[in-house]
């Protein structure tokens, strides 16, 4: 079940980097949610793996590797809330801030393989209208702004993103659970 | 709007809403629209959730994967976390002793001998530069290998490749592709290297410091070697870059993403410092821009090149930036606008 475990525990190095490579920024992403500080997310995911691979021939992982790696970054994530608990306006930080999102590592991993999704929907999608898609929703530009700089009217822009929205929603059908 | 048969004007209004289109009117008419029945509001919610989840992908590359493999990378091997086979090795090595002493005096000799033929045989070599034209110079050997020469570039090779090996020397800055020989090992002498390969393609440049040899990997796996003391010695693969420096070799990952852009003429200055990218189009250009301001040499440029000439790549900088530049004797000096 867990070849990659196999291989790592057995001291590959490129089954380790492609592991890493694959998963290092959603977890980063993870990691941010608690920790609202991107240096403090990518160091702590970083030693996680560093101890992985350290630590490969003693690791005993009944579970995927990814909802491992999930379920150690919420971990340590926590512990490193916990350790600032003392302080109030971490108090008040922890009640406002991560009582918002689900912390839920199965879910987040859902959300990721929603992202991945998307990416490739994206990437499927016509050149023009990939483009506009992600001028609106990735840069910012109003529908008008990016009329200007296509060179194109702002109806073509409207049908556009009405495409890649039914799109999107087509590839996603399965994910009907997901509330954020 | 139902359910099943949410047309295209549906979607377009979708898109226009969460996009934050809508004027206050729009907005208040499309949301009594969604709100008029259950099946339109479950489903307005599960479209809006797409959208909101696409935030994530907008954070996505603020982590640099490359980078940060790269630091772990370092890290593992400072902490001897990457010398799996050393305890092996240690333990064969003692009892291998003797033998290994009559195999040293072999590989002397044979070192010794192969000088020799080479020397002899380079009756029938070539040479290659590229000091008189700018162009980059493709090159073909005779077993099909090709080797790109950067500006300011030599290689010597032979008409044809005789012997067990395909020896060539090398001084400047080079892409090389090797066509596969397992019999016939391909070897490169540049300075005080020797590069190594059986089948490959990786980059060499010799011009990048004193004593220094840089090799890039970008297919398969290079051997690097000190000429003058051939224990000192590195396996390189892909995406790695080793230093030769004097009698020493560091193999460190390869962070710099423009690397090749002399090749590919393709320059990725997304959030790359100002200085970096001069460095990049000098090498590339061989020309010599010169940026004395630290302030400037900070900024992180956010435009990508591909395949333009210089000067159309100084001034979209420098407009992008705010900048201005001087043509001063061989150096173009950037400086605030």
């Amino acid at each position: 079940m867990n070849l990659i475990l196999r291989r790592i525990q057995k001291g590959d190095l490129k089954a380790f980097e492609s592991l890493f490579k694959e998963l290092y920024s959603p977890l980063c992403l993870y990691a941010n949610k608690y920790l609202q500080d991107k240096d403090k997310a990518e160091e702590t995911v970083q030693d996680i793996f560093y101890g992985i691979w350290k630590n490969r021939e003693k690791l005993d992982i009944r579970v995927s590797f990814k909802s491992y790696l999930y379920k150690a970054v919420q971990n340590n994530c926590l512990q490193q809330i916990q350790h600032h608990l003392v302080e109030d306006k971490y108090k008040q930080y922890v009640k406002s801030e991560v009582a918002h999102f689900h912390s839920d590592p199965a879910k987040e991993m859902e959300l990721q393989e929603m992202n991945e999704v998307i990416e490739q929907t994206l990437d499927s999608l016509p050149e023009r209208c990939k483009e506009i898609f992600s001028m609106s929703r990735f840069e910012g530009l109003k529908y008008r702004e990016i009329a200007e700089k296509l060179e194109i009217s702002t109806k073509t822009v409207e049908a556009n993103m009405g495409k890649a929205l039914q799109a999107f929603r087509q590839n996603l059908k399965q994910y009907v659970g997901v509330n954020s | 709007m139902v359910f099943e048969e949410i047309n295209k004007k549906d979607w377009e209004a979708i898109a226009t809403y969460l996009s934050g289109e809508m004027n206050q009117q729009e907005a208040v008419d499309f949301e009594k629209r969604v709100a008029a029945s259950k099946e339109n509001e479950a489903y307005f919610k599960q479209v809006k959730t797409d959208w909101e989840i696409m935030e994530n992908l907008k954070q996505k590359n603020t982590f640099d994967t490359n980078k940060a493999w790269g630091n772990l990378y370092n890290k593992m091997e400072q902490d001897g976390l990457l010398d799996t086979k050393s305890s092996i090795n240690k333990f064969k090595l003692s009892r291998l002793a003797e033998i290994a002493a009559i195999f040293v005096v072999g590989i002397l000799l044979t070192t010794l001998l192969y000088y020799i033929v080479s020397d002899t045989t380079k009756k029938n070599w070539q040479v290659a530069d590229t000091y008189e034209s700018p162009e980059i110079r493709t090159i073909k050997l005779s077993d099909g290998s090709v080797v790109y020469l950067n500006a300011e570039s030599k290689l010597y090779f032979p008409e044809a490749f005789e012997g067990d090996v395909r020896i060539v020397e090398f001084e400047g800055d080079g892409f090389f592709e090797i066509s596969k020989n397992p019999n016939k090992p391909f070897i490169i002498k540049a300075k005080n290297a020797e590069i190594r390969v059986l089948g490959t393609s990786f980059n060499v440049n010799t011009k990048a410091g004193n004593d220094r040899v840089e090799v890039l990997v970008e297919t398969g796996k290079v051997q690097l070697t000190a000429t003058k003391n051939k224990s000192i010695h590195k396996v390189l693969e892909p995406g790695f870059i080793g230093t030769l420096d004097n009698n020493n070799i560091k193999k460190e990952i390869n962070t710099d993403i423009n690397y090749m852009a002399w090749k590919t003429r393709t320059f990725n200055f997304e959030g790359v410092p100002l200085k970096k990218a001069v460095e990049a189009l000098n090498r590339a250009y061989n020309v010599n821009i010169v940026c004395n301001d630290d302030r400037i040499n900070n900024i992180k440029l956010v435009s990508p090149f591909q395949n333009k000439p210089l000067d159309t790549v100084i001034q979209v900088l420098c407009e992008l930036e705010h900048l201005k530049f001087e043509k001063q004797g061989n150096n173009i000096v950037l400086m605030p606008k």
